[in-house]
């Protein structure tokens, strides 16, 4: 009977520490630069060359002409698969992923959102892209 | 003589995280047969495959198992890269086998929390799921996401490991190294573990190679294979490490086995942390695969892992064909559970680690006739729900050429 009970001492010890779940969404966690969550959209950067609606696995990226060489971004939320197959796509770098991960809307129509309106000011958005390691991002 | 009893459990059941049923005979409290059913979560992968570039393939690959993503996705691209031929570059198998590695512990700690609540501990489910977040908060870290990484790409990574990530994660190792020693010494020493566990869901070795067991499932029954000693893939063959094995052959040794390989897991990664060479992450691939097949066998931390693919020299494959680990798995739980108690049935199934999801797939073989068109499947199964349900298909439109 020696061997009974090898975990109530650590039992106990947990009741004099600290809860390790975080009080969400009263503290919010930090998120890394290289998380993976919302797409961010550069519209002075984008060529239109669509190579990432070409390559997005869940057809959840249009890239419309919105004028002469000016090019739009119209983004679901509900399709994408957050792979960031596009940053890793895009020739010119001009998306980028955020650590914005609270994505969930009651109202479906909110789901697609026209990136090129949310201000890069925006407090969602990190400045630096994740820098996707590649030589030649145009091949895949 | 008592009255024999079929209990159905499943599809949807408490115990069982994924829809599968299983009708249990029992004479008394004595299972006498278990009949497996499988097939509520068929959702027709490998077909769509087939009408999807190799690059959209890998994403919906990734998607075939929640908790082993990166083991299909890994094992997917190797037979594509054969096909093609590929030389990955070094750092990129290093990377693949950390990631790999690290998919291996936190599937492993999430099984042994699951196998601690169905035995009723659930203080030690709640420790593992603790320890479990350091590894997905690693693996986060490392490749954006929890889970569905998404780290590979044809012909490399697309993510390196920089200097300071190699500390994090060595530290990380460090702490979850210490807590694997208290899990084992509870696992293994805790009389009511030890005692809940063993000789349920006896599998000899011989029955074990009968019913085609792999991973911890035939490791614990004296099964010393493992596909990364065996067909040393990625970086396995530059790191030492040992098959973990167990003569056990209950749910007990399956889980001394698979604490055993968390050990062996955080070994693997110090080692190839140490070694990981400079070289480029990846090589250009093409968007046309030559013809071609090739069958690629990756250690899930379930099992092996079988993939087949033939490619006709389009962008798409010709044929994908997948072998969950569970499969092969699913079998042997009748045999475990011969002669066993009905109160035996959920830790013996969860013993096996199944993933039941990943698992199912379309046979076709209807009356001895095994060659039809998808044009005729169509029609069959039109015909069948009509006859046996009552209800009718006709009007449904899906493109299917």
């Amino acid at each position: 009977m020696k061997n009974i009970g090898t975990v109530l001492l650590e039992a106990l010890k947990s009741l004099f520490k600290k809860p390790v779940t975080s009080e969400y969404p009263l503290k919010k966690r930090e998120i890394h630069g290289s998380y993976a969550g919302m797409i961010a959209f550069e519209q002075n950067k984008c060529i239109g060359c669509q190579i990432c609606v070409r390559n997005c696995p869940a057809n959840a990226i249009k890239i419309p002409k919105l004028a002469d060489k000016v090019f739009g971004c119209e983004f679901s939320m509900a399709n994408c698969i957050f792979c960031s197959q596009c940053v890793l796509s895009c020739p010119k770098k001009a998306l980028h992923t955020t650590d914005n991960f609270e994505l969930a809307q009651i109202d479906k129509s909110k789901l697609i959102v026209k990136l090129e309106e949310l201000s890069p000011e925006s407090k969602s958005v990190i400045p630096e892209p994740a820098e996707p390691k590649s030589d030649n991002p145009a091949s895949q | 003589m008592a009255k024999k009893l079929v209990i159905p459990i499943g599809p949807q059941h408490p115990a069982l995280k994924e829809p599968a049923s299983f009708d249990v005979t029992l004479q008394g409290e004595k299972v006498e047969n278990i009949l497996v059913k499988l097939g509520y979560n068929h959702r027709g992968i490998e077909k769509a495959c087939e009408n999807k570039p190799y690059l959209h393939d890998l994403y919906l690959i990734e998607r075939v198992c929640g908790i082993c993503s990166h083991s299909h996705a890994t094992c997917f691209l190797q037979a594509v890269e054969e096909i093609a031929g590929l030389n990955v570059p070094m750092r990129a198998k290093y990377i693949r086998s950390i990631i790999g590695e690290m998919e291996r512990i936190h599937s492993h700690l999430l099984w042994l929390g699951v196998a601690a609540h169905e035995i009723g501990f659930d203080t030690l489910l709640m420790y593992t799921w603790r320890d479990r977040e350091i590894i997905m908060d690693l693996l986060a870290l490392l490749t954006g996401n929890r889970v569905n990484y998404a780290v590979n790409i044809l012909g490399g990574v697309r993510k390196d490991i920089s200097e300071e990530e190699k500390g994090q994660i060595l530290k990380a190792m460090d702490v979850l190294e210490e807590r694997t020693k208290y899990y084992a010494h509870v696992a293994t020493e805790e009389i009511t573990i030890k005692k809940r566990l063993s000789k349920v869901g006896y599998l000899s070795p011989e029955d074990a190679v009968k019913m085609g067991a792999v991973g911890p499932t035939g490791r614990a029954s004296k099964i010393t294979r493992d596909i990364r000693a065996e067909d040393k893939y990625a970086a396995y063959g530059e790191v030492d490490f040992k098959v973990i094995s167990d003569d056990n052959c209950d749910v007990f040794g399956r889980a001394v086995v698979r604490i055993g390989e968390l050990m062996e897991s955080y070994s693997i990664i110090r080692q190839l942390i140490k070694k990981l060479p400079v070289t480029p992450l990846k090589v250009p691939a093409p968007l046309r695969i030559p013809a071609g097949e090739a069958i690629s066998r990756y250690e899930a931390p379930r099992g092996e892992d079988i993939h087949y693919v033939r490619a006709n020299g389009t962008d798409k494959p010709e044929r994908v064909k997948l072998r969950a680990p569970t499969l092969a798995n699913v079998q042997s739980v009748s045999t475990m559970l011969q002669k066993g108690y009905l109160a035996d049935v959920t830790i013996v199934i969860a013993a096996i680690d199944p993933c039941f999801s990943c698992t199912d797939r379309m046979i076709v073989a209807v009356n001895g006739k095994d060659e039809m068109t998808w044009k005729q499947l169509r029609q069959h199964s039109i015909d069948w729900y009509k006859k046996n349900r009552g209800v009718d298909f006709t009007k449904v439109k899906l493109g299917i050429k």
